[in-house]
Parts: C-alpha cells; structure tokens; sequence
C-alpha cells in the first residue's frame, strides 16, 4: 500500500480523516472551490445551476408528491385531489412540482440557446453537447410520464396519443405499442410502469448531469468571446465569484416562478394564497443563500 | 478611503445572513416536513360517535377508532366493586378506578396491550379474562383488572383510555 501517497491537509481532522481514505473533499475544492472561470462570462452561465437546483427541486418535491400518490386506475385522480385538498401543503408541493417541470425546461433551453449562440458545442466540448442532449431526452420522457400519472383526461388521451406515435413504425409498431402500454390500450399496466419510470429517471438524469458537468471542466468553461483561455490572468475562482453569481440569479429565476406559480398556479389559487406563497418564495431565496454561507463557514476551516 | 476591514461589520453581517438564512431554510423545509403529518380527511376521521344504548350489563363492544380497537364495557356493580376495592398501593402503574372512567358502569379503554401492542381478549364471553376478571393479552401474558389496570404480566401501563365524552345517555364521542 502506498503509504508515501501525496494527501491534502486541512485544518479540519474529520476533513482529513476523510481525505486520507476517499479524497472528495480535495475534489470538491477543486472542481468547485478553485475552477477557473473565464473573467468575462455573463448571466447566461448561471442557467446551469439553475438547472441544477430545479432538478434538484423537482426531486424533493416529487418524492414528497408520491408519498401521497396512488399509481392505480381507479384512486390515482382522486388522490391527487385529495394531495390538492387534505394534504398539509400538498397543493404548494404539486404546484411546486408541476410549474417547476415548465421552468425546468424554459431555463434548459436558454441553456442550450447559450450553448449554441457562443459556440460552447464545439471542440473540445461536443461530448458536453452530446450528453446536454442525452439529459434533454430524459427530460421529455420523465414529463411525459409525469404528466399522465394524475390521471385526468390530459394525461390519459396525452398518454393515448404518444404511445400511439409508436404503432405508426412499420411491421412492428402495433407490437411494440402494446408492449410499452403493457395491455392493449392504456390502462392500469400502463400507468403503474410509467410511475415507476417517473420516480427513477430524474435520478438517471442526475447521474448524467454530474458527467455532463465533470466533462465541461476538463477544458474549462467557454466564454462570450468564444476564444479559448490562454492564462490564469483571464480566470477567476468559481468560489466565491462564480457561486455569487449564481446566488444571485438563483433567488431571481425563484421570484419569478413563484410570480407565475402564485398568481396562475391553478384556478383555485386565490389572492388569499398569494400572501402565503410569496412568504414562501422570499425564504426559498433565502434558504438558498444559507448554502453560499456554509461554503463561506467551511472556507474558514481552510477549504 | 482605507484598505483595514472593518471586523465588527464584518461579524454583523455575517451573523445577521446565517440567521435570516436559518429562519428562510427552517420557512422552507417546513412545508415539505408538514406534509407528512396526517392529513385533514384522516384527522376528520380522528372522531367517532357510538350508540351505546344496545350494550348489556357485563357487556362490551369494540369499536374502531383512529385504527384502533376501543372496548367498551358496560360493568356489573360486583366488577365496579372489584376494580374500587383494590389498595392504590398495589398496582404498577397506581390509579384510582374513579380516575379512569366518567360514570361508573362504563369503562373505555384503547384495546391496545401496553406491552408491545397486541389486543387484550376479554372482549367475548368465551375469552380468556385473566386472572383478575378484565382483560388477557396472550402475546406475553399480561393481566388486566375490571378497571383496566395491569396487575401481572410484562405490561407496564395500564390499559389507556381515550379522550371521550357523553354527548347524551346513550352516546359517546370518541376523541
Ligand atoms: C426531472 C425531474 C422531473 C420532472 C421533469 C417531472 C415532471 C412531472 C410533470 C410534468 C408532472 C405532471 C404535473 C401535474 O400536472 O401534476 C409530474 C407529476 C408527478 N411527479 Fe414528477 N417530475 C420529475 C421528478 C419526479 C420525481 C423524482 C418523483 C418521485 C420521486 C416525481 C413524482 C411525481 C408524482 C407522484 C406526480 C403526480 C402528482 C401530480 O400530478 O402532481 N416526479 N411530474
Ligand atoms: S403484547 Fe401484550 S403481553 Fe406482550
């Protein structure tokens, strides 16, 4: 075993006891602490992270829906609406969830908008690229499934009419139709897969986010000049200047969904839930500036 | 201007951001945490109303209440005098019959074992009652007296009894 094995020293001994045995606290610090970000990027690098956190928010929230989600015919409806009218909170979840699933997609295709307006898709990042659209497929899939588990006549004719796209290849179509519905029209096999498939495939999308990510810092951001970096002098730290950044455009793209989510969330979204739900968008901001602090606390402990 | 931090400010600022932070996160988890406690319908579901005009002397009826089984027993005067005339002093878990019940014919008890959860016979005629004429419970042999008290067995409470009241003569609120 190598003993003589160059280890990282923090301040901290339970940092350091980690360290010495799986040596992601020196990852962290580097892939996220000293990244070197070109000087000049703009807010359209932040839609990244704010993907990040929606997905990250569609998760949570998803989990704590299907806590009170009933995958069956006869009662998924109806414990929807039971999410929407019993359930402590359960309407804030559900619109937190099903608005969140459109920001989720407003703020990717600004993502991708960047991508391609500043040439961030070429060499050396076409992998990046390639993955970016892999993630974007998942994503399709996972609301696609996602909107036909509350079992209204949205989501059994949308779950009607795509999986229908599929009889329309020849010779196998109608098979692999009836195959994916798992009966011959959509129904109770069908809507139990496809909830299945709903929980697990934001934590596949998750998985390829953190490839997508570790692939862009290889070679490091683009940037809006599209000319590739020549010095440490045209970087800074992602920590704290990058992370600022984010914090800032982070509580920004909350205010604004909160904006739409309190005011159209659904018809019986009255003013009187406005209050509360702007009360909730003003501590969502907050909460995410408290993570930007305990990476502020744990650069005090020589991160 | 001058290059020296200003410390205090320094402290102040980031105090005043860790607690509002605290304060956002606690605001922001709150709702997510909530969601989890019983819902309204099963808090509805919290209450039950029983007729008790059919129950003989000596008999005793569950009923379900919050998923759990509540008996109750309209006592004979020899049990009301079996479950007073017990010494306070030599009972696990000491308390008066008055104590634990609103009129003296009826006891309502949660028939939930206070040893590790199961249901007490003694319900039926045919059960086993136990050594001291109430309850059985025949996981790990604990003894229930007329007034629902533990007397012998593993059990180290007396048998609960729920929140009710008598909406009149003849019927009780559960909860
Ligand atoms: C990539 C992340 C996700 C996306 C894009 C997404 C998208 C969606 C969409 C569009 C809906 C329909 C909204 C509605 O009308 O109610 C939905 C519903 C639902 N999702 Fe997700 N979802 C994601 C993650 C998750 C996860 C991780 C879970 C569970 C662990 C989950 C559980 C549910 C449940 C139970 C429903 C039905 C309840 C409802 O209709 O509000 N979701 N999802
Ligand atoms: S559960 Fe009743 S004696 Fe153990």
């Amino acid at each position: 075993m190598d003993q003589n094995r160059k280890v990282h020293q923090f301040k901290n001994p339970i940092l350091n006891w980690i360290e010495f045995r799986l040596p992601i606290i020196s990852y962290f610090k580097k892939e996220y602490g000293e990244y070197p970000m070109p000087k000049n990027c703009n807010y359209f690098w932040s839609f990244g992270a704010l993907a990040t956190i929606t997905l990250v928010t569609m998760i949570v929230s998803g989990i704590f829906l299907a806590m009170n989600y009933t995958p069956h015919t006869d009662m998924a409806f109806d414990s929807v609406e039971r999410i929407m009218r019993d359930v402590n909170y359960g309407w804030l979840l559900r619109y937190i969830h099903s608005n969140g699933a459109s920001f989720f997609f407003i703020i990717v295709y600004i993502h991708i908008v960047r991508a391609m307006y500043f040439g961030s898709y070429k060499y050396p990042r076409e992998l990046n690229w390639i993955l970016g659209v892999f993630i974007f497929l998942l994503m399709m899939a996972t609301s696609f499934l996602g909107y036909t588990l509350p079992w209204g006549q949205m989501s059994y004719w949308g779950a009607t009419v795509i999986t229908n796209l599929f009889s329309a290849i020849p010779i196998v179509g109608e098979g692999l139709k009836t195959w994916l519905l798992g009966d011959y029209n959509v129904g109770n096999a069908t809507l139990n897969r496809f909830f299945a498939l709903h929980y697990v495939l934001p934590f596949v999308i998750f998985g390829v986010v953190g490839l997508h990510v570790a692939a862009v810092h290889v070679h490091g951001s683009n940037n809006p000049d599209g000319i590739e970096i020549k010095s440490k002098n045209d970087t800074v730290n992602f920590f704290p200047y990058m992370l600022i950044k984010d914090t800032i455009t982070g509580p920004l793209g909350c205010l604004v969904i909160w904006r739409r989510l309190s005011y159209f969330g659904d018809t019986l979204a009255h003013s009187a839930l406005l209050g509360v739900t702007l009360a909730y968008a003003f501590s969502l901001n907050i909460a995410f500036s408290v993570f930007v602090i305990s990476v502020t606390n744990l650069k005090a402990v020589n991160f | 201007m001058t290059n020296k931090t200003d410390l205090k400010k320094r402290d102040f600022l980031q105090l005043s951001t860790i607690t509002i932070g605290a304060v956002g996160t606690a605001a922001f988890i709150w709702p997510f945490l909530k969601s989890m406690s019983p819902a309204e319908d099963t808090l509805a579901a919290g209450t039950t109303e029983v007729d008790i005009s059919m129950i003989e002397e000596g008999q005793s009826i569950t009923v379900k209440w919050r998923g759990k089984p509540v008996f109750i027993k309209k006592r004979t005067q020899n049990e009301i005098n079996e479950a007073k005339k017990v010494e306070i002093s030599d009972l696990k878990d000491p308390q008066a019959d008055s104590e634990r019940v609103k009129k003296e014919e009826w006891l309502v008890l949660v028939g939930v074992c206070t040893h590790l959860g199961c249901v007490p016979l003694g319900q039926k005629v045919s059960d086993m009652k136990g050594e001291y004429d109430g309850w059985y419970c025949p996981c790990h042999g604990s003894h229930y007296d007329t007034s629902g008290r533990i007397r012998k067995g593993p059990a180290p409470k007396n048998l609960d009894v729920p929140p009710y009241a008598f909406l009149n003569d003849t019927t009780i609120k559960i909860g």
